[in-house]
């Protein structure tokens, strides 16, 4: 349902949607702006209000407010409104209050876009970088405390536009720990054993994987994992794309229709119904035990820890869509909450002293730690859960919604462009319905 | 009335002949007739329709949460009133109520003086081009959706996250305002004008005063149209008002909804404190309203 | 040209209908007619990104092959909608303002219940509807259920338009049992009883008194109903969300492409785009209005 907020949906709604990308090239490349030179945030006394709005979930607000307060006791001249938009209206505020020029401290995240896909792709943020919407951050001495890998994965044509506040995973899936050990089950690693796994499941009677399926999104996160384990390099998934945009690879192909088929199948294991259950009903349906598993993103793990409370353990890994182990052993993930000081901002003095106290690895700690998401600074201390998937995530690997940059010439039905809407029971179609026609409004777009 | 005289003979004609394939052939009054028994089980179906969902909300409202996920459907056992407490304590409803009422009652009123200016001497052909004006209250109608335009008007003229920017957009949507005023207005003589004149009452003094008491129920229909809109607006109000101090209801409601994502129970208990003023006012306005939208669509 | 004037000089009139025409223009008429302006551009929702001029490609984008699909479904879905609500609304709240006039106990009570939803508001409305048709736990699931089936309902490709259509017409059944009541109110008791001497059944009383009687009322609801549903959304948005392709409206697709982070339609495309939507859901509105007001007043003339 609209109405409500969920960590990042706005995040992964954007990425889905909007999808500009880090390219290969941002990972690969050498970013050379991060560096040594004069702090200009830090050096005058911040005095008066700072406006910062984000878009509002439970966590990463508590994460946020903490850090304000602590931020107005070390300046007690400042006084922060902070102001936390439902993510439903957040692109219709955030974008009146930019234009109004009453914000200082925003969330942005300008992406650089490959070179073989039509500059009429380019996401609204990095339009807005271009035109100097926002301020350049790159010479600004707490860029430093930022993990580099990190600062390279959001720098955009070589200068950093915003503070990632940190990283999510979301190509795997929470598993009961209760319900695996009762059926004697173990941690799948291939494609075959999932489905081993689902079945057994199902034999016994319970529904093997949760999904909230009225959001549409929730349902999009099977697709991307699906694209993790069959495209599982950075590598993979930019010829993936390159190929789609000169033709040269169909959605109808083996392979791209292969990653419909895996979301169909884990459809078929989703608890009755999901195509109409929301969100926000799955973390009780998990801690009732309606399902064993849901796939999810890790920003979910602190509302799934409260409603599961001390009923049960439960843990998370990589959904296993590849035949080959190796492909399925990384998660893919995204960097979080970008904070931006817009250009027009009337308090940038205030907006480069927050930024530079949020950095710093004491406070960046309890955002951290009440926000949920994985550090996007090295030497911060991680939750028990995030060290529980921390073999998964040695190095940070793009998802396929942060690397795809959708056509916004092609039709509705090729916007991911894995057509994982059109599935029954989510559509109506079949695998091959569903990738005939996303491949017709791909290849219409491409003219 | 030769409309309805001719009316009267045709249903006496047509009548006449013809009694079969219906589904009352009583005749004559018993104290309960066939048509009252089939008019009580429809409005029962209705009822059941209107009122179930209001009682489930309450119900829900009375529920903890974990009693609501453990037994979602059923009649709450625990009778928890504590949402209450806690919705009230947390979203700051009585500001945004306030805030809501502030902006219907002007905005309405505005758009009502508007309508009644405009509609009243196109309705006479008191001005050139009478068809003209009237063409253009049609056009109001469906405008398209001009979202951003209006807010790049209340920019550059210094009134964004201000309320008087909000309520004078809110305002300008007249709707069926002019159309349903000037149509009822021809039910009024135009010899009344005359005559007031005569009296030497002004233009402004007629329109005012006199004409008011004479269209009392079209002006209340407008209202009320308009007021309902304005009421249920959250669209233009996220972009207007970003401060959340001035929020009205829905939007504050909104964004309760936003940050208690899936506690139902506390949910449905601000719901339901929204809902009550609301509903109180409403039953005691209620019975001008069909007096008011009575002759309003007479002309 | 203008009529006699009865009040002296026009110079007051003049006065006041020129402060209500300018307020009009500056507030209503300029913006929607910049609308018009915008949809010749790539305009973006983030301010200072340069704006160019693209003449009639939104236009020619709208009608290309890659879309056109789309919203020709998104049209359709909002025909269905608009044709499904103005005739069932418009029915039932015919038939119940017919039940609410006669002699029955508590039709002020019953009158009010109606009216409730009007008073609730868009979001009141989302969240009971969302709490009844909760696939896993809602009393619909339950009822259901009795009869050994189940659904996803809003998730329900085929479910999905018909509940929003059932919610939507719920929520404005009130406002148009209103109109028709004070319709019906104002016709003579006199001509009823003349019909019942004459014989006439409850049927063809009110076939033959009341909606010949009620045409104006008839009217006026028949009008608000489609303007409303040609351009409503709220309930469709609040209830499935910005994207659900099932139950895609036109006026959906045009918030969602504004301000929605809409990616139902083009994702990174631009709000020229979504006003040319707007120019072309004005012009479809306008013409199907303009018909149904011509046809029913000619209808109201023959009365």
């Amino acid at each position: 349902m609209p109405t409500m907020t969920l960590r990042s949906r706005p995040a992964v709604r954007r990425g889905l949607a909007l999808t500009a990308v880090i390219a290969a090239a941002g990972l690969l490349a050498g970013c050379t702006s991060s560096g040594a030179s004069a702090p200009t945030g830090t050096g005058g006394k911040p005095t008066g209000t700072l406006n910062f709005i984000v878009s509002s979930s439970d966590a990463s607000d508590a994460g946020f407010r903490a850090v304000n307060a602590a931020f107005e006791k070390k300046y007690p001249k400042v006084k922060v409104v902070f102001d936390a938009i439902p993510n439903a209206n957040w692109p219709a505020t955030s974008a009146s209050r930019l234009t109004a020029g009453n914000v200082d401290l925003t969330l942005a995240g300008p992406k650089e876009i490959p070179k073989y896909v039509p500059a009429s792709a380019k996401g609204d943020d990095a339009r807005a970088a271009d035109a100097g919407v926002y301020v350049d951050l790159s010479k600004e001495s707490f860029m430093k405390n930022l993990t580099p890998t990190v600062l390279k994965a959001t720098a955009y044509n070589g200068k950093q536009y915003d503070v990632p506040t940190g990283v999510s995973y979301y190509t795997g899936i929470y598993y009961n720990e209760s319900i695996f050990k009762k059926y004697d089950l173990k941690i799948p690693t291939t494609w075959s054993d999932f489905v081993t796994l689902c079945n057994t499941l199902k034999s016994n009677g319970v529904s093997p994987i949760g999904i909230g399926g009225k959001d549409g999104w929730p349902a999009g996160l099977t697709m991307i994992s699906a694209v993790q384990g069959l495209y599982p390099t950075t590598a993979d998934k930019d010829a993936l794309q390159k190929g789609l945009y000169d033709g040269s690879v169909k959605l109808t192909d083996t392979q791209p229709a292969q990653v419909l088929d895996r979301v169909k199948q884990i459809y078929g294991f989703a608890q009755q119904n999901f195509a109409g259950v929301s969100y926000q009903s799955i973390p009780s349906g998990f801690a009732n035990g309606s399902f064993a598993m849901t796939a999810d993103g890790t920003w979910n793990e602190p509302t799934l820890a409260s409603a599961v409370g001390s009923k049960f353990k439960f843990g998370y890994f990589p959904i296993p869509t590849s035949d080959t182990a190796a492909d399925n052993a990384t998660l893919g993930g995204k960097t979080e909450l970008s904070l931006a000081v817009p250009s027009n901002a009337k308090n940038k003095t205030a907006a480069l002293a927050y930024l530079n106290f949020f950095t710093q690895p004491a406070n960046y700690a309890k955002f951290v730690k009440l926000s949920g998401f994985a550090s996007a600074e090295p030497n911060v201390p991680a939750s028990a859960f995030l060290n529980s998937i921390a073999p998964y995530t040695k190095t940070f690997n793009p998802a396929w919604d942060y690397i795809f940059v959708s056509n916004p010439k092609a039709g509705a039905k090729a916007q991911f462009p894995f057509n994982y809407q059109s599935i029954s029971p989510l559509g109506s179609s079949s695998v091959e319905q569903a990738a005939t026609q996303s491949e017709k409004d791909w290849s219409a777009g491409l003219s | 009335m030769t409309a309805i005289e001719n009316q009267r003979r045709a249903v006496s004609v047509r009548s006449t002949g013809d009694t079969g394939s219906t589904r009352n052939k009583r005749r004559g009054r018993p104290p309960v007739t066939v048509g009252q028994v089939i008019s009580y089980i429809f409005i029962a179906i209705v009822m059941v329709l209107y009122l179930f969902p209001l009682v489930f909300l309450v119900n829900t409202a009375l529920k903890s949460n974990p009693e609501f996920f453990s037994n979602p459907v059923g009649i709450t056992r625990t009778f928890d009133i504590g949402n209450f407490g806690v919705a009230w304590q947390k979203g700051n409803f009585a500001a945004y109520v306030l805030n809501s009422v502030l902006y219907t009652a002007v905005a309405a009123t505005l758009s009502t003086v508007v309508s009644l200016v405009l509609a009243f001497p196109v309705s006479r052909g008191y001005l050139k081009h009478s068809r003209l004006w009237y063409g253009m209250f049609v056009v109001l109608l469906f405008l398209p959706n001009a979202l951003m335009t209006q807010f790049q008007l209340l920019l550059r003229l210094g009134l964004y996250d201000t309320q008087l920017g909000y309520i004078l957009i809110m305002a300008s949507g007249l709707g069926v305002g002019p159309l349903i005023i000037s149509g009822y207005v021809k039910s009024v003589p135009k010899e009344l004008d005359e005559a007031a004149a005569l009296d030497g009452v002004g233009y402004w003094r007629f329109l005012f005063t006199f004409l008011p008491s004479l269209i009392k129920p079209v002006l209340a229909t407008t209202f009320i149209l308009q007021a309902i809109g304005v009421w249920n607006d959250i669209i233009l109000a996220t972009i207007m008002l970003p401060d959340p101090a001035k929020s009205p209801v829905t939007l504050g409601l909104f964004a309760f909804q936003g940050t208690y994502t899936s506690q139902w129970g506390l949910l449905s208990a601000a719901t339901i404190i929204v809902a009550t003023p609301l509903v109180i006012a409403y039953i005691f306005l209620q019975r001008y309203l069909v007096g008011g939208v009575g002759g309003a669509v007479k002309g | 040209m203008s009529e006699f004037f009865p009040f002296g000089r026009r110079a007051s009139m003049r006065t006041t209908f020129s402060i209500g025409v300018v307020f009009v223009i500056v507030f209503a008429l300029v913006p929607a007619v910049s609308v018009l302006v915008l949809s010749f551009t790539d305009i973006r929702s983030i301010p200072y990104i340069p704006v160019n001029w693209i003449g009639f490609d939104n236009y020619v984008t709208f009608f290309s092959a890659a879309k056109l699909g789309y919203n020709i479904q998104a049209l359709l879905n909002t025909l269905v909608f608009a044709l499904a609500v103005t005739i069932f609304q418009n029915g039932i709240a015919l038939l119940i303002a017919v039940a609410l006039n006669s002699k029955i106990k508590g039709r002020t009570f019953y009158r009010a219940v109606v009216f409730m939803p009007t008073v609730l508001g868009v979001t009141v409305i989302g969240l009971i509807w969302s709490l009844i048709f909760n696939p896993s736990a809602g009393p619909a699931a339950s009822i259901w259920k009795l009869f050994g089936a189940n659904s996803a309902f809003f998730g329900d490709q085929h479910l999905a338009l018909p509940l929003v259509i059932f919610v939507q017409i719920w929520s404005g059944l009130g406002l148009a049992v209103v109109i028709f009541l004070a319709g019906i109110q104002a016709i003579p008791e006199d001509l009823y009883e003349v019909a019942s001497i004459d014989g006439a059944s409850a049927w063809q009383r009110l076939r033959l008194v009341t909606i010949p009687l009620l045409a104006p009322s008839i009217t006026a609801n028949v009008l608000l109903c489609i303007v409303g549903s040609l351009q409503s959304y709220q309930i469709a948005y609040v209830l499935t969300g910005p994207n659900n392709p099932a139950t895609q409206l036109l006026s959906l697709a045009i918030f969602s492409q504004t301000f929605g982070g809409g990616n139902a339609s083009g994702s990174s495309a631009s709000q020229g785009y979504a006003a040319a939507i707007s120019m072309i859901q004005f012009v479809i509105v306008g013409i199907i209005s303009l018909a149904v007001l011509v046809y029913l007043r000619k209808r109201e003339a023959r009365m």
